[in-house]
């Protein structure tokens, strides 16, 4: 049996100091994780695989969960490498770098490098004023609209503040794809950011 | 504009270079220069700068389990889940 390793050091019999029972992890902090998986995958269907994957990987390696008090943040550890094998699989970036929104530049800039005349009236657009509900609502949005490799790279260095070598190893990224993801990732945010709220105000 | 100067579309991937590491002080003057002249990029680099912040923010509340904007783990699922680790623990 896959699991037979942790029956024995864990019988739920044996020592009830250290009885455990999954299904209140589900009570206890299956919305958390979720939410959390959800703010990192942007993908409510991978976020409910990727907390199954990680409490059952909990289970598989109960025997080295040491405390009641840090129950959540140990299955929150675990969610986070769950979460990389995810960053990682081949079905979520199926494009190469270079399709992704590579012509996003050439939509905004002209040959010289200065804002194209037709987007002048929208990049314009201050959005300081705008209230933090309202400036997250369209943020959302436009997460929304990031290819999921440029979403990965970016939360995990806004959301996550990882170092850049950090995140080249565990996406297995070059630095210089490192930086175009990043920078992408920022430019087509606030392009959208400025165009949406430039849209909804005409 | 002028050869000295960055064009703003080098400027937009600077001022996403400076949210991560220090600028070298030509690169900054260069940088200032140009948003001293241009209010599309100096407001594109305020946006920038707040997209990131408002991120973080909402991540550090997801993690604090500080807001229930996403919702919940759906019935379902949750139901499943339980009965797998619970079969799972079983076994």
């Amino acid at each position: 049996m896959l699991l037979g390793n942790f029956v024995m050091t864990n019988d739920p019999t044996s020592d009830t100091s250290q009885a455990i029972d999954p299904a209140t992890w589900v009570d206890n902090h299956g919305d958390y994780l979720y939410r959390y998986a959800v703010s990192r995958l942007r993908d409510p269907e991978a976020a409910e695989e990727v907390v199954q994957e990680a409490m059952v990987g909990a289970l598989k390696n109960v025997n080295q969960y040491s405390g009641r008090s840090g129950e959540r943040a140990w299955l929150l550890g675990i969610l986070k490498l769950k979460i990389i094998d995810v960053y990682r699989q081949k079905k979520r970036n199926p494009s190469n770098l270079d399709e992704e929104s590579g012509n996003l530049a050439n939509m905004l800039f002209d040959r010289n490098g200065s804002w194209k005349k037709e987007v002048r009236p929208a990049m314009r657009q201050s959005l300081d004023s705008i209230d933090r509900e309202e400036f997250r609502q369209i943020l959302s949005e436009c997460l929304k609209s990031l290819p999921n490799r440029q979403s990965d790279v970016f939360s995990l260095r806004v959301m996550n503040e990882e170092s850049a070598e950090n995140i080249c190893k565990d996406l297995e990224i070059t630095s210089t794809n490192y930086w175009v993801l990043l920078h992408r990732a920022r430019l087509q945010l606030s392009s959208c950011m400025k165009q949406r709220w430039f849209e909804e105000n005409k | 504009m002028m050869k000295a100067m960055f064009s703003c579309k080098e400027v937009s991937q600077i001022v996403s270079e400076s949210l991560d590491k220090k600028l070298s002080i030509m690169t900054r003057v260069k940088l200032w220069m140009h948003l001293g002249m241009c209010g599309i990029c100096a407001r594109f680099r305020k946006t920038m700068i707040r997209v990131d912040r408002e991120v973080k923010q909402f991540a550090d509340e997801v993690e604090n389990d500080e807001t229930d904007a996403i919702g919940q783990l759906p019935v379902e699922s949750r139901n499943r889940l339980k009965r797998h680790l619970t079969n799972l623990y079983k076994d």
